[in-house]
């Protein structure tokens, strides 16, 4: 292929025959690459922050919000209007108000929220924020199994709170663990048969449970304190002791069970907490006195987007009808709608609109991009600033390139007088330069997006590696708490329209750039007479 | 301008006629040629000599268009051109065909090797093929430098690098060679060398010579000798 000679001789001024690379292209290169890479990189997180946000917002409040607009449109039953329509995967009612919690002389006011145990999870990923908030208790000599409390646990006595409620109140949900995992059949590079808890009910007494395996598939239990003792055969591999005791689960490892195989766990109850209502409050000021109910904590819950350091509690939605003394009443309802609608915001802006005037005038149908506007509109200022002040980097590396390509016109000025001579026209020597600033734009995005790709590969070392530099070890967990870089989802250019628009746009702005870089320096070798060029000194 | 067959031109390969340039320094007016004519038949050589500054590299300049002239005629071959026109991108064209061109200086570009130097004349007017690298390996073995094809220019001495010139200048087989002062960077030994090549090859191109040099023996040595002086052009030969 013959390639035209301003290219080529652009291309070999900057890599030269038998020197492959040369200073000024090196540093223009390696120059041009690190400003894209910045660039991409902090867009492409800046969005990977605004992804995680948008995520986080629909985990804890759905696609949209049904809100009530007057106190008497509460009480009307929105739920079968709602989940009519096609495109509505989940609809789920909640009450919230502020409730007040005691634990001996701690007292806590969590934003408190009723959730229907059945419906929430067609719309909430609630027992994820169970997995989130489970910690595992540090205990030496003892292992802690506690499993982790599901949904299936929120009953009517029973909350879930946020991390600061509990710490605040100093309280617990139950807890189990293995002092003893005595396995005879124990030898080297196999796994052995081991027992742990399958379910803590949030009503599990503080007891110590003792495993004895009588044969392969017998097994004694006895608990010292109530004085339970009975036999059970081994058969599934469960064994349910029945309400306010735990569940064992026996797993049959490479070696099975044996005679004299002991286990030994302990459990913990969970705390008991009072609650208040406000009605309640109410009543106390006109001496009505009345007991304040009781509520096991079911676990400890981590909600995206409940801002951090929130105090918030979950219980069932039955169970804030009570306290509040409102049965029949909702204060909204959390929807969730099929993917070809959440993916796109004009749809979904219009579908609520279309499913609220099915509901009334009484109601407010809010999608989630709109109630959070305020935050997003935030996120894309910073963007745009973000943009605004990197753009100069880009300029600062045009004009470098610009100085080195009209450094290089002077330097090699009897040579262009040369190439007119020879039969090269003006506008072709000139285009040498040109061509030179679009080689090293091209090359320098081609290789800033390769480190933005492996910086976005290796973004969770790198973070860790300059957070612990910067704020040392104990640093690193507040700031990964805060900031949530370590979960971060930043996309590459294959995975989100939007991270390849990143990668493309400034590619293409540092291209641009450094070809206008190398415009003035071209019309200056174009100008040149080839005379005067020849004669020069 | 206009072009056109002339002629008295048809057994010549570059004329001159009445050609005239002057240079303006703030008021004063330097007047370097006042009517030069000048005549090269097909494979003949001619030199020129004079002292610095009296124009020889100018005439040059303006008998490969290079620059412009006050007034006067050019012929390349039978196509007249009027010195003091604009060149046109046709005559740029031609001008890496028609014409070859040596300095003192070289002007090899750095970044090529020999090979690649040689060759360029060829690419720019868009005549590389085969047979044109064929013609680089054979004028490079022509010259004697074959072995440093591959090399870079700042790896030659001033004699190899002045012969990779010389081939660069022959590659297109152009009907004339415009020499300007080219063994002035030459020890005497390598310049009558390279000097020798340098005639030697042009006859056997059949390529014109006009040959710019101080050294009365190289201008002895040439079918024709002319002086410039006062702006004009006197033959000695």
């Amino acid at each position: 292929m013959k390639i035209p000679w301003p290219l080529y001789l652009a291309w070999k001024q900057l890599f030269p025959s038998q020197k492959k690379v040369s200073f000024f292209s090196m540093l223009a290169v390696v120059g041009v690459a690190l400003g894209v890479n910045v660039m991409i990189v902090v867009i492409t997180f800046m969005q990977g922050f605004q992804e995680k946000f948008r995520s986080d917002i629909i985990d804890a409040q759905g696609h949209a919000r049904v809100l009530p607009l007057n106190p008497s449109s509460r009480t009307k039953d929105l739920k079968p209007i709602l989940s009519a329509h096609p495109e509505v995967v989940g609809c789920s009612p909640y009450i919230q108000g502020q409730l007040l919690l005691q634990n001996r002389e701690y007292t806590s006011i969590p934003h408190s929220i009723g959730l229907d145990p059945v419906t929430s999870a067609e719309v909430l990923p609630f027992n994820t924020f169970l997995e989130k908030g489970h910690s595992v208790i540090d205990s030496y000599g003892a292992e802690d199994i506690t499993p982790v409390p599901t949904m299936d646990s929120l009953e009517d006595e029973v909350v879930f709170i946020s991390l600061e409620v509990a710490n605040r109140l100093g309280v617990r949900p139950a807890a189990v663990l293995r002092i003893v995992d005595h396995n005879k059949t124990n030898s080297e590079g196999r796994q052995t048969g081991t027992v742990r808890v399958q379910r803590l009910d949030p009503f599990v007494a503080s007891a110590e449970w003792d495993i004895e395996f009588l044969g392969q598939s017998q097994v004694l239990i006895k608990e010292k304190l109530s004085r339970f003792k009975r036999i059970y055969d081994l058969t599934g591999g469960i064994i349910d002791l029945g309400f306010g005791r735990p569940i064992f689960e026996f797993i049959e490892g490479d070696r099975s069970f044996a005679k004299g195989d002991t286990f030994h766990f302990q459990c913990f109850r969970a705390s008991t907490l009072e609650v208040y209502s406000p009605s309640m409050i109410e009543k106390a000021k006109s001496d009505e006195m009345s007991p304040p109910h009781e509520v096991k904590v079911g676990g400890i819950i981590d909600v995206p987007w409940q801002g951090f350091h929130t105090e918030v509690l979950f219980g069932s939605l039955r169970f804030m009808e009570d306290i509040k003394n409102q049965p029949t009443v909702r204060d909204g309802y959390y929807l969730k709608f099929s993917e070809s609608i959440a993916g796109n915001d004009e749809r979904l802006g219009n579908l609520c609109k279309e499913l609220e005037e099915k509901g009334g005038d009484d109601w407010a149908i809010i999608p989630w991009f709109v109630e959070n506007a305020w935050f997003f509109e935030l996120l894309k200022f910073e963007e745009y600033l973000m943009v605004l002040i990197m753009i100069p980097i880009g300029l600062v590396a045009a004009f470098a390139i610009a100085i080195a390509l009209m450094t290089s016109v002077l330097r090699k000025i009897k040579e262009i007088g040369l190439l007119i001579a020879i039969g090269g026209n003006q506008f072709s020597v000139g285009l040498i330069f040109c061509l030179q600033g679009f080689i090293i734009g091209s090359l320098g995005s081609i290789l800033g997006c390769g480190l933005a790709i492996l910086f976005i590969r290796y973004r969770d070392g790198l973070m860790s590696f300059i957070v612990e530099k910067i704020a040392g070890k104990e640093g690193q967990a507040g700031v990964a708490q805060f900031y949530d870089f370590y979960s971060l989802e930043v996309f590459y250019p294959w995975e989100s329209t939007a991270s390849m628009m990143t990668f493309f746009s400034f590619a293409a702005f540092a291209i641009l750039v450094s070809t206008i870089a190398g415009l003035l320096p071209a019309w200056r070798a174009a100008r040149l007479n080839p005379a005067d060029a020849l004669r020069s000194e | 301008m206009h072009c056109g067959v002339n002629n008295t031109t048809e057994h010549f390969s570059l004329q001159a006629k009445s050609l005239k340039k002057s240079f303006v320094f703030g008021d004063s007016r330097l007047e370097v040629l006042r009517s030069v004519n000048l005549s090269l038949r097909k494979a003949e050589s001619l030199s020129i000599q004079g002292d610095s500054g009296c124009g020889k590299s100018t005439l040059l300049n303006l008998l490969a268009r290079l620059e412009q002239g006050d007034g006067g005629e050019i012929f390349w071959g039978n196509k007249m051109m009027e010195a003091s026109q604009k060149q046109d991108a046709k005559q740029i064209a031609q001008r890496g065909t028609y014409l070859g061109v040596i300095y003192q200086a070289y002007y090899l570009i750095p970044e090529l090797t020999v090979f690649q130097n040689v060759i360029l004349p060829a690419r720019l007017n868009g005549s590389l093929n085969q047979k044109k690298q064929e013609r680089v390996i054979h004028l490079l073995q022509k010259m004697g430098v074959e072995k440093k094809a591959n090399q870079i220019p700042p790896k030659l001495s001033g004699g190899e690098r002045q012969r990779v010139a010389i081939a660069r200048a022959l590659i297109n087989s152009p009907e004339v060679i415009l020499a300007d002062e080219p063994t002035g960077n030459l020890d005497e030994k390598t310049g009558g060398e390279v000097m020798d090549l340098l005639l030697q090859t042009c006859e056997e191109e059949k390529a014109s010579l006009l040959l710019v040099t101080h050294n009365p023996k190289f201008a002895k040595a040439t079918d024709r000798a002319a002086v410039l002086s006062d702006g004009e052009l006197n033959l000695i030969v």
